[in-house]
């Protein structure tokens, strides 16, 4: 059976496929990059499932410097920038696995502009994205071969 | 308000509203309620991440503050949300009419909330306050 490993700060995405996907998928979790990584490193993993918007982690569970994020795109205002970090923390974990290494098929539950997602394909190779949870589509995206 | 925090605001709504909401309603093949379904409905609607959906909602897109609150698809999610807020006693209580109607209400509150998040990000006309970019 594949591996799904699911990446997110809450239990949503989790419980989601403990419901609807477990016949398909063996579920890993990881609730940050750290643990994320780690569960690379330790298991087999197919496909990840990963969440975009990190907006329970702590400063110290995201990845991205909030003081530099802060100079750099909110003229020093860290409340902004710590914002911004959660908001795009499944993209910036993806940038994370995929610089260690790890190049499985990433699949995000977001409405992204066209243009967005082609600059993710552009830069993290095989990502996918869908609107809703839909668990047909769901499937599709996640057993797709690339 | 920065426009960019409108686009935030509106993409939350997105996120931690319209998608939680139908993530069981979309997925309950018809007539195929089963308590552990209609448990995860339940949670959806009035346990969202902590919260009810109503309530994340309004902390998001206060009516008195948010600039969201003048666009018409905030209205459509509101009153949907405010009706699903009535029905807790039947969907607690697990009647399948119930649950089926909140299903159908969770997929519209979604939709609005799709439409809100994509109106403002991509800028069209809308009734919010400008702000200046940082």
């Amino acid at each position: 059976m594949k591996r799904l490993l699911v990446i997110e700060d809450g239990n949503e995405y989790a419980e989601f496929a403990r419901l609807f996907l477990t016949g398909h998928f063996h579920i890993l979790v990881a609730q940050r990059a750290a643990d994320a990584l780690a569960c690379l490193r330790s298991d087999r993993v197919d496909v990840l499932l990963i969440d975009l918007r990190f907006d329970r982690a702590v400063e110290a569970d995201l990845v991205g410097d909030v003081a530099a994020t802060a100079k750099r795109l909110f003229a020093g205002d860290r409340e902004r920038a710590l914002r911004h970090l959660q908001d795009q923390q499944g993209v910036l974990i993806l940038a994370e696995l995929r610089a260690a290494g790890f190049g499985q098929r990433a699949v995000f539950i977001h409405e992204f502009l066209p243009r967005r997602m082609e600059n993710l394909r552009r830069l993290y190779g095989p990502v996918h994205a869908l609107p809703t949870f839909d668990c047909a589509a769901l499937l599709r995206a996640l057993e797709e071969e690339d | 308000m920065f426009r960019s925090d409108i686009r935030r605001a509106a993409s939350a709504l997105a996120h931690d509203v319209g998608k939680y909401v139908a993530r069981t309603a979309r997925n309950v093949p018809e007539g195929g309620w089963t308590p552990e379904l209609a448990s995860m409905l339940v949670r959806d609607l009035y346990d969202l991440r902590g919260e009810r959906a109503l309530q994340v909602f309004l902390r998001l897109a206060p009516e008195a503050t948010s600039p969201l609150a003048a666009f018409p698809e905030w209205t459509t999610a509101h009153d949907l949300l405010r009706e699903l807020d009535a029905m807790e006693p039947a969907l607690r209580a697990f009647e399948a009419p119930a649950l089926e109607g909140a299903a159908r209400l969770a997929l519209r509150v979604e939709r609005a909330l799709r439409e809100l998040a994509l109106r403002v990000r991509i800028g069209a006309p809308g009734r919010e306050r400008k702000g200046r970019r940082p």
